[in-house]
């Protein structure tokens, strides 16, 4: 029998903070890996489930109780459309570029306040403290944090992320082995660290994976936090109190019994994060971008002389919790006020589904720049899988409940409304809304959504009359009449005939559907749809 | 292709059940029961497993994993769907047969 009172009463000799605050360290680096393996899964996974959900069709209409519960979710974030003012394609313009401009410098003002911490917390983590090792230190810092940086900022500059910020990586790794030449790490040491950073950076930069990587990351850090470090204040005194043939059985035991109350802290965890992005707090485009630079701060206490030589204190293993909060701190001094609740145009993409990513890259390119003015709704699909994953929708799947998301029937437009976010966060940037569907709701859906945008961009790219579905709303659209808020982007698969065809079927004019050819760039299309927004 | 049910009882609450083998019931129930909110499951399949790594021989604990996995994996959506009917869950979605579904999109 194991002896209670020992494991309680028994003080034998704990865990150094060192050790301790390696395993932290090793936890949070073992989890960001195996987020970054298992995402690849993850999406394949979830992009099987949405096709399923999306062939359901519904044979009982939900109890009131369900939609009640379904209008709960979006509380918060919902609030009825006001009436667009009079603007002009010009303000609206200007209100993009004035959002774009207001994330660019606390962007900037961010990672001037990461790399100064760096130089700040040198005495503190063991390292020289001549200014211009100070400096030289920042200087690190800084290249390594180029990528997260530009992840937050406006395409643009965003699209070069990864690409620019390896550059940079590296060019920090290179500095910092030039500055530090009495190093006695290894070859294998600085190969491991190389591929840790890499890692950190393709995990959480990578556009088409980290809407996966970032839930998994959290569960799985918090839940093996959760499990490791009672595991490892309770190891001495099993050992003290057990002998050696009953510890290993003790051990099992312990982590089997653990494992589901620690899985279920890391899922409370990823909640809570889910939580405060409803109320706005973070976007899902700023908070990766947080997440790695907290990543690398850990690495950078983690790698410093103080930690190496173990005189770890309580407040070096709280030093990257600091530094993050100080640089979280300055983003949201620079960001200012929280910006004043405007009526903002919405924004329909509705496209032929598809897994091409030149076509993704457009309509990501679009999405990004509207988000500045206003929200974006698109009907959920497969396709989107390596696109707008968010982490509502991901932890919603790890739990099994991602049917939850999607509409049943065909829904009023007031209550499809109040299902939408309609609110920017605090960065100004509005929500991208997939709107999933069973196949007896989607048409309805659309056809609501239709009507409550301001414009339309239909993309047409490799479009025929054998796409049943974009057919349909091709049809919807012109016997809706709305084509003038539509802009339909085509390229030279595009079959413009049988969209002709179909509008002249249900009685429009085909030379009220205004064209545009990919070829023109998405700078282009952005101002066309401003332009049909203004009308 | 396997059927998926979705159920709703009368608080507006969803269950999906989908018919075949589990994988995440046969590697582990707690999980899969927690998955679809089977509280008390999960704790009592929770507690045996513990009693089965306590009680066991390491030979006897890998049959009796071999055993759990084809159990569980097998039997786990069938009760989960007698469950929810007996209970009086009702199916308020479900996929279509392959030879009827509909083109959709």
């Amino acid at each position: 029998m194991l002896d209670l009172a020992c494991l309680r009463d028994g003080h034998p000799a704990g865990p150094s903070a060192a050790d301790t605050f390696g395993w932290i360290v090793g936890i949070v680096f073992l989890a960001l890996a195996a987020a970054a393996i298992a995402s690849p899964l993850v999406r394949a996974r979830y992009r099987a489930r949405v096709t399923r959900l999306m062939a359901l069709e519904q044979v009982l209409p939900r109890p009131p109780a369900w939609w009640q519960h379904a209008l709960r979710r979006s509380e918060g974030a919902a609030v009825a459309a006001t009436a667009a003012g009079p603007r002009t394609a010009a303000e609206l313009h200007a209100r993009a570029a004035q959002v774009e401009r207001r994330i660019r410098r606390a962007t900037l003002v961010a990672w001037a306040a990461y790399a100064l911490v760096a130089a700040a917390i040198a005495g503190i983590l063991g390292q020289s403290q001549a200014p211009g090792m100070r400096l030289a230190d920042a200087t690190v810092v800084a290249l390594f944090a180029v990528g997260p940086v530009l992840a937050n900022l406006p395409r643009r500059w965003s699209r070069r992320a990864l690409a620019l910020g390896s550059v940079a990586l590296a060019a920090g790794a290179a500095l910092g082995t030039a500055i530090d030449p009495g190093t006695s790490d290894s070859a294998s040491d600085i190969a491991l660290g190389a591929a840790v950073l890499a890692v950190i950076y393709v995990a959480l930069l990578h556009r088409s994976l980290r809407g996966q990587v970032l839930p998994v990351f959290v569960v799985a850090a918090v839940a093996m936090l959760a499990l490791a470090v009672p595991a490892l204040l309770l190891d001495a005194r099993i050992e003290a109190c057990i002998d050696v043939a009953k510890a290993a059985t003790t051990r099992s035991l312990f982590i089997v019994v653990m494992t589901l109350p620690a899985l279920w802290i890391g899922f409370r965890a990823l909640a809570g994060l889910l939580r405060l992005g409803e109320r706005g707090w973070f976007s899902d485009v700023s908070l990766p971008s947080f997440v790695a630079l907290g990543v690398g701060a850990l690495a950078w206490v983690a790698g410093a002389p103080a930690v190496e030589s173990e005189h770890v204190t309580a407040t070096v293993a709280a030093l990257p919790l600091v530094w993050l909060a100080l640089t979280a701190l300055a983003y949201a001094v620079a960001l200012g006020r929280h910006p004043t609740f405007a009526a903002a145009p919405q924004l329909l993409m509705l496209r032929v589904f598809a897994q091409r990513s030149r076509q993704h890259a457009m309509l990501d390119a679009i999405q990004q720049r509207w988000r500045c003015v206003g929200p974006v709704h698109q009907i959920g699909g497969p396709d989107l899988a390596a696109l707008n994953v968010d982490l509502d929708e991901c932890a919603m799947y790890l739990t099994g409940r991602l049917h939850e998301l999607f509409l049943p029937e065909a829904a009023s437009a007031e209550r499809l409304q109040s299902l939408l976010r309609t609110r920017p966060d605090r960065e100004g940037r509005f929500a991208i809304n997939e709107v999933f569907c069973f196949n007896t709701a989607w048409r309805a859906a659309v056809e609501q959504l239709m009507r409550l945008s301001d414009a339309v961009v239909l993309d047409l790219r490799g479009f025929t009359g054998h796409r049943r579905g974009t057919a349909f709303e091709i049809g919807l659209l012109g016997h809706a009449a709305l084509l003038a808020r539509v802009v339909a982007i085509g390229d030279v698969y595009t079959n413009w005939r049988d969209v002709e065809a179909l509008l002249r079927d249900v009685g429009a004019d085909p030379a009220q559907l205004a064209r545009f050819d990919e070829r023109e760039g998405s700078d282009a299309l952005f101002d066309r749809l401003l332009a049909v927004a203004a009308r | 292709m396997r059927r998926l049910r979705l159920y709703v009882d009368d608080r507006g609450r969803l269950a999906m059940n989908e018919a075949g083998f589990s994988w995440l019931a046969a590697i582990s129930l707690p999980l899969w029961a927690l998955q679809r909110r089977l509280y008390v499951l999960a704790v009592v399949a929770l507690v045996v497993g513990a009693a089965v790594n306590v009680g066991l021989d390491s030979g006897a604990q890998a049959i009796a994993f071999v055993l759990q996995f084809v159990a569980f994996g097998a039997l786990a959506n069938r009760l989960h769907r007698a469950y929810l009917e007996r209970s009086g869950w009702r199916v308020t979605a479900e996929e279509p047969a392959p030879s009827s579904a509909s083109p959709g999109r």
